[in-house]
């Protein structure tokens, strides 16, 4: 409810003003109306009709002197009837009429009806001095007293009229000057009215577009916080799913580890026990051959534990990375292991264009090791062992790779070889971290190795792929 | 009363083990303890198959007799020793073969998919040398001594 209040344009107190200016200007007009009806109506007819009087009057007059001075008879009917119209004009003032020229209405003014009345008098008194001074025509010449008399009733008359017509031009001048009053009024509160209402329509227009404004901005803080939660949120599943990955991999090591440290164990003791027997009991046969086996065992544990470690370091330290051909460091690794390549008889081709990598190079020399040492084991009864290095282009990235035509892995194991402690062959020697250790350098380094058999007697490749400078992945996309 | 054991022959053991230590050890303790047997030994789970199928190498029947008991490591190079527990208990001539799973391993993982795969009995090499032989003398009565076999040879 209390943001209705805060946002509500307009509060009540508004709508009754509003209300109230209706009907101030409303009353206003209605009055105005109202004038200007009266005006017109009542009294310009009026005034109309006070002056028809005063003229139909002065007609009468005239045409009286005329006649009197002309001698005609006949036009006395003139006379009759121009007083006639006069007392029908002013008769008319008093309670309105209809003719030819308009609509009379009547005149309510006590004090005006009064002097109306006056008027009529003053008519009828100068009628019957006009009907005196034609009885009386012989003795009526201007100048008589009769003709004096008789004009002095018609300016009376004409006085009365005068003033009755004046009156009625006052009024209708006050009339008319309230009317102009209430119009002017009435337009300027039209024109303020108007910038009022422009002015509250801009405000509320500003207002209004400034609201649409924030709520936009609002809208789009809030989708940039949201889209920021959702990074947040994706962040935190990688991570939990890194962290899942890990302890996943953690567990398989420590299972891994645990038993393959018990095996060789197992070895000791149980032939420290034969050795204790075979003292008890004399036999010396087997001395040599049993101390043999224990010392081995030791050393096999020994080697495990210090290969783990290797293991773990290479996850986390990486030397300095120079530039180096693929050529220099397969002929550096070709070169350690010479001995047994030679022994085994295993003919070792090294690519001649080789492309440079951006790598830790003792460390790539060991992966190249590694793998060639791998190859010249497996190579079972092949008449011509030969190993291969070399680049091939996929996909637009090299793949460097080292194949041989040795026995082989079964696809069902191309996955399982690069498991820690994982070995082939139970003669081949080493303990099997070989291929795990690789792994990791090459991840370390940005890239993926697979290998690619077609099962027994037909070979292997090992490939792999080393990110180009500058180009390590992220975190997130090796997750993927 | 009728012997219905082996009638004197002696006892045949498969053992599949790639340590040749580990083979060497259990070798010794059946002699040892004078089991009357004879232990086949083969270092991988590809040669177990083989032999037990009678293929390549081990095609000479007279070579590679059917074992009345086979010990069998789980960590195998190559084929896993799962897997060849699976290929024991689903072949028709084979699965009858009781199959003692004999490993480093006590994860109840492993114990779990043995017992899945028929595994007849999950035993775990112990550490202690003395164990170990009681282990086995153990293993030779029960197997060799007191189990009946249900074949007339």
């Amino acid at each position: 409810m209390k943001i209705e209040h805060k946002i509500k344009a307009f509060t009540w107190w508004w709508y009754l003003l509003i209300i109230i200016t209706i009907s101030v200007l409303t009353s206003m007009i209605v009055y105005s109306l109202h004038k200007s009806i009266r005006m017109n109506t009542v009294y310009a007819p009026l005034i109309d009709a006070a002056m028809e009087t005063k003229l139909k009057a002065t007609m009468a007059h005239l045409w009286f002197e005329k006649n009197l001075s002309g001698d005609r008879h006949e036009e006395m009917d003139v006379v009759w009837k121009y007083l006639d119209q006069a007392d029908w004009y002013s008769q008319a003032m008093l309670e309105g009429g209809k003719n030819s020229e308009g609509t009379f209405m009547p005149l309510d003014d006590a004090e005006m009806r009064q002097d109306i009345f006056n008027v009529q008098a003053k008519l009828s008194e100068f009628r019957d001095i006009t009907k005196q001074r034609l009885a009386a025509r012989e003795i009526s010449d201007p100048g008589t007293d009769i003709d004096q008399q008789y004009d002095k009733v018609f300016m009376i008359f004409i006085n009365q009229a005068d003033e009755v017509e004046t009156r009625l031009k006052q009024i209708m001048a006050q009339d008319l000057r309230k009317f102009q009053f209430t119009q002017t009024t009435l337009i300027i509160i039209c024109l303020l009215l108007s910038v009022f209402v422009g002015t509250v329509f801009y405000r509320f227009e500003h207002q209004r577009t400034k609201n649409l404004i924030t709520l936009h901005n609002t809208n789009e803080d809030l989708e940039i916080e949201i889209s920021k939660r959702k990074c947040a949120e994706n962040e935190r599943k990688k991570l939990i799913n890194e962290l899942q990955n890990n302890n996943a991999e953690l567990e398989r090591y420590t299972y891994t580890v645990s038993h393959d440290l018990k095996s060789p164990l197992i070895t000791i003791k149980g032939f420290l026990g034969i050795l204790e027997r075979d003292t008890v009991d004399g036999n010396t046969e087997r001395i040599k051959e049993n101390v043999s086996r224990i010392h081995n065992a030791a050393d096999k544990m020994n080697q495990l534990l210090d290969e783990l470690l290797e293991l773990s370091r290479v996850g986390r330290v990486v030397g300095t990375k120079e530039e180096v051909s693929l050529k220099d460091l397969a002929s550096e690794a070709a070169n350690l292991v010479e001995g047994q390549i030679k022994e085994l008889g295993v003919q070792v081709e090294i690519a001649t264009d080789s492309p440079v990598i951006y790598v830790d190079r003792r460390r790539l020399v060991e992966v190249l090791q590694n793998l060639i040492d791998n190859a010249a084991k497996h190579m079972g009864k092949q008449p011509e062992p030969r190993i291969e290095i070399g680049t091939r282009q996929e996909n637009g990235e090299d793949v460097y790779y080292v194949s041989d035509n040795g026995i082989g892995i079964e696809p069902r194991y191309h996955e399982n070889v690069f498991g820690l402690f994982n070995k082939l062959e139970h003669k081949s020697e080493g303990t099997g971290i070989g291929l795990a250790l690789v792994r990791r350098i090459v991840e370390v380094h940005g890239g993926r190795i697979w290998v690619e058999s077609e099962g027994k007697g037909k070979g292997s490749t090992f490939c792999f792929t080393i990110a180009k400078k500058g180009k390590m992945p992220d975190h997130d996309k090796q997750q993927d | 009363m009728t012997n219905n054991k082996i009638n004197g022959e002696p006892v045949t053991v498969l053992l599949v083990e790639d340590n040749e230590a580990h083979a060497e050890l259990v070798i010794h303790s059946f002699e040892e303890h004078r089991i009357a047997n004879k232990i086949y030994h083969v270092p991988d789970g590809e040669q177990a198959l083989d032999y037990l199928f009678r293929r390549e190498d081990y095609a000479d029947e007279s070579k590679s007799p059917q074992p009345h008991v086979i010990l069998l490591d789980l960590r195998l190079p190559r084929i896993d020793g799962l897997e060849v527990l699976k290929e024991i208990k689903s072949s028709k001539e084979l699965d009858r073969i009781p199959t003692v799973i004999f490993t480093t391993s006590n994860a109840e993982i492993d114990v779990a998919r043995a017992y899945e795969f028929r595994a007849n009995s999950y035993l775990v090499k112990p550490v202690n040398f003395e164990k170990f032989s009681q282990l086995l003398n153990d293993i030779g009565f029960y197997w060799l001594a007191w189990n009946y076999y249900p074949w007339d040879d």
